[in-house]
Parts: structure tokens; C-alpha cells; sequence
């Protein structure tokens, strides 16, 4: 791994990631429409086209979310619109909800961890895996 | 221009709604604004259904290839003026992204290929999983637009990789020291 670089995993499904020392990395799949994520990834980053608008983040407060903060401070000079759920807010139910029908460019989520739900976030998650796939 | 080859998969008409798989396409090929658009290994099902799909500006793009003789006319020889890189049938990611370094173009033959990676030159890495050759094209091409190195790495199966998947969601929700939910991960696979 080049020293302070960064990797891209291309695989069937493993969402790996490299660390100690921790790289920053991205995660595609290779199967099906590889080529597509890509173009669209690199479309998205022409400097004629709008950045990031909508950021959607999700703490549920159960660990330290670095990263939430890091959005927090970084993303809104930035002219970015930030909807955020905290706490008792970032249940299943109202995340759901906002990923169904909100637009959001970018979404961080730190952990779901809600008490009797996480078995129904689980396979919802695992359900659009299975959609990707085919 | 994005990148200096695109490479897009051909349309699958999976159900449950086939025609989803024309309109990624076609969209992702207005968002590239490609100079030229080759399409090359499609049934005529497949070619005809595109190019019908396609934007009106986009069609006067399309080339169709179907022999070898059409990609030689399509080769610049002053860019392959170095003897071809000869490569095996195998591990075709890493033969490309080198061939499109070194500028010179492929031999293929049946000879098992060197196992080597390729270092980066933009401090990016691309790692692929092996089993999908396709897959290896497009990584190569991404890692030559992004000045990155490429690895491959051995394919990681299909239900291994669904199972260790299961157990990584599930570890909040199982008692891991109850016998029948202890896993182990080994260098050669998994073990429960």
C-alpha cells in the first residue's frame, strides 16, 4: 500500500477494508454493473458539476462518532445541507423513512444499535445487497 | 473526458424489469460525454435495443465491433511501436493495466500468467477480487485513469463470502460463546 494513499476494493461482496495503519478506501462490487459505478463516480467529480448538497447523518449516540463530527464541522461551510438524526432519533423506523423518501447525496451513518430493531435494519440491508447483486 | 476508456457491461434483461438495465446504460453514457461509443461482444438483441434507447446525440457516437481486423483499423500504431506484451490467459487485469503503461498492445497465450501487482504511481491502489474477468478490464482501465496500481486478489467465494457477511451483522445479536455460534476465521477459510 503507497504510503498515505488510498484503495479501492473491488469485490463480489466482502466490503474489505485495510488497516493498522488505517488506509482510507472505497468499496465496489464486481458484479453487477461494475463499470457504471465507476463512470457515475467519475461524473460525479467534473468540476461542472454540483458537489454534494444534501448530507444525511445518522448517530445513534451508542459510540463516539468521530466521523459525524468531522461532517458536522467540514460539510455546512461547504454549502452543504445537513439532516441529521440523533439519539432516540436514529431508530429503524425515521431512518427508513428518510432513506426511502428524501433525497440525500451522501449518508454517514455511525452504528445502528436500537434496541429490538437492529435484526430488522439488518435485513433490510441485506435485502438491497441482494438487489445489487442482480 | 473521464477516463481514457469506459468500459460498461452489456445489458443482461434480467427480470424483473429489463429495461432498467438499458436506461443505466444510457444514462451513464450521457453523464460520461464520450467522443466515441464501441460497442463490441452484444447480440443484436441486445446492440439493437441500445442503440434505440440512446440519446439522439449520443447515436452518431456508436461503432460496432465484431471482428479482429475492425479493432486493428481502430489501433494507432504509432502509439504500439514496443513488440506486444505477451500474457496468459489468466490474471488479464494485471497484463492490461501493464500493456497500457508500457504503450504496447497484447499476446495472449496459453501459458499461465506471471503473478505480479502493479505499483502506483498516484499513491491509489485498485485491489480486485479474481472470478470476473470483466471485472479485471474495467479495474485496469480505472487504475490507468487514476495513475493507480492494481492487485489482484484470489476470487473469495460466493457462499463464504455470504457466510463470513452473516456473521459480521450477527455479532451483535448472537451469544458468541455458546458452542454452536463460536466461529473461528483461519488463513484457509472459515471454520465453525
Amino acid at each position: 500500500v503507497p504510503e498515505c494513499g488510498s484503495i479501492t476494493f473491488i469485490t463480489g461482496g466482502l466490503p474489505l477494508r485495510f488497516s493498522v495503519p488505517e488506509v482510507p478506501s472505497t468499496h465496489l462490487f464486481k458484479y453487477p454493473d461494475l463499470g457504471i459505478a465507476m463512470i457515475n463516480g467519475f461524473a460525479a467529480e467534473q468540476s461542472d458539476r454540483p458537489a454534494i448538497g444534501f448530507v444525511a447523518l445518522v448517530d445513534p449516540e451508542t459510540t463516539k462518532a468521530h466521523e459525524i463530527a468531522a461532517a458536522e464541522r467540514l460539510l455546512p461551510p461547504r454549502g452543504a445541507f445537513i439532516r441529521a438524526y440523533y439519539g432516540s432519533g436514529a431508530n429503524v423506523s425515521d431512518v427508513t423513512s428518510m432513506m426511502e423518501l428524501l433525497p440525500y447525496d451522501l449518508m454517514i451513518i455511525a452504528f445502528i444499535i436500537t434496541s429490538g430493531a437492529e435484526r430488522i435494519f439488518y435485513l433490510a440491508e441485506y435485502d438491497l445487497q441482494e438487489m445489487r447483486r442482480f | 473526458m473521464l477516463a481514457d476508456l469506459a468500459v460498461v457491461e452489456g445489458p443482461r434483461f434480467l427480470p424483473p424489469d429489463p429495461t432498467a438495465e438499458l436506461v443505466r446504460r444510457n444514462n451513464a453514457a450521457a453523464r460520461v460525454r464520450p467522443e466515441s461509443i464501441f460497442m463490441t461482444g452484444l447480440s443484436d438483441k441486445a446492440f439493437d435495443a441500445l442503440t434505440a434507447r440512446l440519446a439522439s446525440p449520443l447515436k452518431p457516437l456508436i461503432r460496432r465491433i465484431s471482428t479482429m481486423e475492425e479493432i486493428d483499423r481502430l489501433s494507432n500504431p504509432t502509439r504500439f511501436k514496443k513488440p506486444p506484451l505477451t500474457w496468459g490467459n489468466d490474471r488479464i487485469g494485471i497484463g492490461l493495466l501493464k500493456a497500457l503503461r508500457e504503450r504496447r498492445s497484447i499476446a495472449f497465450t496459453d501459458e499461465p500468467s506471471s503473478v505480479e501487482t502493479v505499483p502506483s504511481k498516484s499513491g491509489h491502489l485498485v485491489v480486485c477480487e479474481q472470478g470476473e474477468p470483466l471485472a479485471e478490464v474495467i479495474a485496469a482501465n480505472y487504475a490507468y485513469a487514476l495513475g493507480a496500481g492494481l492487485c489482484l486478489i484470489p476470487d473469495i467465494g460466493r457462499e463464504f463470502s455470504d457466510e463470513l457477511l452473516e456473521v459480521f451483522y450477527s455479532l451483535l445479536t448472537i451469544n458468541l460463546f455458546h458452542p454452536a455460534r463460536r466461529y473461528e476465521i483461519s488463513g484457509s477459510g472459515f471454520a465453525r
